[in-house]
């Protein structure tokens, strides 16, 4: 199903119109690598103060309230540039098994954000300006932290054909 | 001038071992990527700062202080993995022009950040107006500088 929504989206004129375009690809690539960079390197930011290792001096709500805008900021501009990257080449990212295993970690990493939020974050008035946050909330600063960085590991990798000759995906 | 000393490091045993391992090129890459996330979330925490948004409720000098040693953190893996990329592919980079425009920016960024920046941020003196100013002239030189360093490996 999802193979039949990229073979169609291949056809497409505005996808073959970007595919084709000189510069359309280095623009949208080079937009997304900055984009992704400012979202995780906040997201960054705020881990490392969940987690106790950076940033003890603010206050947990601080950071996490003054930062969310940016964080959602960049996200919207990356998702949205990485959403046309694919859009422009449906059938070089199908195959890959760094594409998909990416929106799956990313998947996670939004779950992890969302159970943090509506569990540990809604005591944060007892530990605002703990250097050390209790450990639950270091767990979710801890595994948010691992997922991002394999995101972007897995982004950059996605580059990479090591794996498609073998990899048996019908394409 | 300078084309020898490219030719030297591309002809160089350290080129040739790195070509010769499947794994290092990304590994590089990868690693230069994460380095490159953990000096922008350092940096930006404070320029945004600067520029009168983000953590406003906290002192400049509290926030660039703690965020220092991340910042240095970044900055470390960012030349450990960028020199092999500049070494082993040393040729190709003498005749691509983003890597001139990265390296001229890099240098200035890197003497502005240390000098005029980190005088700003030492201190809660600077008016709103010069750390606005500080701030936005740390973001765009960084922008740049990650921007031509993308567009080295697309043309």
């Amino acid at each position: 199903m999802i193979r039949d929504l990229f073979l169609w989206i291949d056809a497409l004129e505005s996808s073959i119109a970007i595919r084709e375009s000189d510069y359309g690809y280095a623009i949208l690539l080079t937009v997304h690598v900055l984009t992704i960079v400012m979202f995780a390197g906040l997201i960054l930011m705020m881990d490392l103060r969940l987690i106790g290792w950076g940033n003890v001096k603010t206050p947990v709500s601080q950071i996490q309230g003054r930062l969310f805008p940016w964080q959602m900021f960049a996200m919207g501009a990356s998702a949205i540039t990485g959403v046309l990257l694919v859009y422009a080449q449906p059938l070089r990212y199908w195959p890959k098994i760094f594409f998909w295993a990416k929106m799956v970690l990313m998947a996670l990493a939004g779950l992890n954000a969302l159970v943090f939020h509506f569990t540990t974050y809604k005591s944060v008035d007892k530990w605002d300006t703990a250097s050390v946050p209790p450990p639950a909330a270091r767990r979710a600063g801890l595994v948010g932290l691992v997922l991002w960085a394999g995101v972007l590991i897995l982004g950059r990798l996605t580059a990479y054909n090591w794996i498609d000759t073998w990899w048996p995906w019908p394409i | 001038m300078l084309l020898p000393i490219f030719e030297a490091m591309q002809n160089s045993a350290f080129t040739t071992t790195v070509q010769n391992t499947w794994w290092a090129g990304a590994t590089f890459n990868v690693v230069h990527l994460l380095a490159l996330a953990v000096f922008a979330g350092a940096l930006l925490l404070v320029d945004l700062r600067l520029l009168g948004a983000g953590l406003r409720q906290q002192p400049v000098t509290s926030l660039a202080a703690d965020a220092r040693p991340w910042l240095l953190v970044g900055l470390v893996g960012l030349f450990i993995t960028g020199a092999p990329q500049m070494i082993t592919l040393a040729v190709r980079n003498y005749y691509n022009f983003w890597f001139w425009v990265k390296m001229a920016v890099l240098v200035f960024a890197l003497i502005y950040t240390f000098t005029i920046r980190q005088r700003v941020v030492s201190s809660d003196k600077a008016g709103r107006g010069l750390g606005a100013l500080v701030g936005a002239v740390s973001i765009v030189l960084w922008l740049v500088v990650t921007a031509t360093g993308r567009l080295i490996g697309l043309t």
